[in-house]
């Protein structure tokens, strides 16, 4: 792994959250380099240190019988009397509901190894959502955003518009897949932000259209018009493939 | 199930979780009475759900009653007038640019002050949602899932508000001390 990959990625890989496939890449980094393995301690060091401000106080003494005796009171009360009222009942549903549905996402989002550059993708969308650099430049403030991509990256993205259905572009960034720069922008989704990154096509035939998935992120990687796209989102793969589409992979209609 | 059977079986595996679920309590509501009050509210509502609980991911089903009970007892006035904490409205500020300044960038939101009081009340000018995820990555160790899964949010969301909440955390520390240090030398 590459100084640049590493530096990027260290805050999730002392989350414990970088892709998989990535982390033996980051440790023999790690043994090498001589910023690297400092930034990680001091990372490791504020985890410690927050650990221990903001859990330093224990509960009260008695607060386990408390609660152990409120659970007998309930359950000595005659049904009649325990019964909830209606709404309450119905509540219980939604939420045992909710709480099932989430706890079977977290059974199924176990990785899988994914293709070395749809992990740095991952690596790259979540890294940015952590880091406060979602977007360097946000969109519709009067200047097309090609432009600002414009030295800042040896071509110029094509840049499609969908606010119409339901996918506005927020802005975009400078981001890095396999040491080059490439452009990512940034749409939402609802309560999702997707990053698409974009790069020249390598040459040779186009890429396969493949997609993805890791840790409730979904991937698409396809290619169009001479450049490579690689779309990211924590939406499921359905829906992902339909923001591909909308985006220009026609591969997936 | 005998209803025994059942409040031992829900004691067994929720009450591994009885500090965690006090100190997000704590931070929560911002005082004692009320945390105390809030895990045995939580804990009650808990148990009536028990049937649905999995040992392998009861803490952050636990987690999650705690902080929606919390929100339920802020709907109801009287709580609320006791309460300091209802500043959500700050909510999810939407992405905006960063501001550019690569001095910034490889930082991360490092602490640069190790003052647990200080850091304590940089932490309780922070609005509830990021005090809560801040307990649940630092303190509970949890898991981005996890955490999706306590905060009934998806998981770009935790990360961004994670990302925010440390920014802020680390920079209120840092004038904390910085303003605590002009104030001493005034003196």
């Amino acid at each position: 792994m590459r100084h640049a990959e590493a530096e990027r990625w260290l805050p999730l890989y002392a989350d414990d959250e970088m892709d998989p496939s990535t982390t033996t890449g980051m440790e023999a980094h790690l043994r090498v380099c001589e910023a690297c393995g400092p930034r990680l301690e001091a990372l490791r060091r504020n985890h410690v240190v927050l650990a221990r401000a903001l859990g330093r106080e224990v509960a009260p003494a008695g607060l386990r019988e408390r609660i152990l005796g409120a659970i007998a009171a309930v359950e000595d009360a005659p049904i009649g009397r325990r019964a909830l009222p209606a709404w309450t009942r119905y509540a219980a549903t939604i939420v045992a509901s909710a709480v099932l549905a989430s706890a079977a996402t977290l059974a199924v989002t176990r990785s899988k190894p994914v293709q070395p550059l749809a992990a740095m993708v991952f690596n790259d969308h979540m890294r940015a959502l952590t880091s406060h650099r979602m977007i360097e430049v946000a969109a519709g403030d009067g200047r097309p955003i090609q432009s600002w991509f414009q030295g800042r990256l040896n071509f110029i993205p094509p840049v499609t518009e969908r606010a119409r259905e339901g996918l506005p572009l927020i802005g975009g960034r400078v981001d890095y897949i396999d040491g080059h720069a490439v452009a990512a922008l940034v749409y939402g989704r609802g309560r999702h932000l997707v990053s698409l990154f974009v790069r020249p096509a390598p040459g040779g035939p186009p890429p396969r259209p493949a997609s993805a998935e890791r840790r409730g992120f979904n991937c698409v990687h396809w290619g169009a018009g001479g450049f490579e796209y690689w779309a990211v989102a924590d939406v499921p793969a359905t829906e992902m493939k339909q923001i591909s589409r909308l985006l220009g992979n026609r591969s997936a209609a | 199930m005998t209803q025994g059977a059942k409040a031992e079986r829900f004691m067994r595996l929720a009450s591994a979780h009885l500090e965690a679920a006090h100190n997000l309590a704590l931070w929560l509501t911002g005082n004692r009475s009320d945390a105390e009050d809030l895990t045995q509210d939580a804990f009650l509502r808990a148990f009536r759900f028990s049937d649905q609980l999995r040992g392998e991911s009861a803490k952050p089903w636990l987690l999650k009653i705690v902080r929606n009970t919390h929100y339920s007892r802020l709907r109801n006035v009287r709580f609320m007038l006791r309460s300091t904490t209802f500043d959500d409205a700050a909510g999810e500020a939407e992405q905006t640019p960063a501001d550019g300044n690569p001095a910034d960038d490889p930082e991360d939101a490092l602490l640069r002050v190790e003052n647990d009081e200080l850091i304590r009340a940089a932490m309780r000018a922070l609005p509830a949602d990021q005090r809560a995820i801040l307990v649940l990555r630092e303190v509970e160790d949890m898991t981005y899932n996890e955490i999706a899964v306590a905060l009934d949010i998806p998981i770009g969301t935790v990360m961004s508000r994670l990302g925010r909440a440390r920014k802020l955390l680390a920079d209120r520390v840092k004038n904390m001390d910085q303003e605590a240090a002009h104030a001493t030398r005034r003196s």
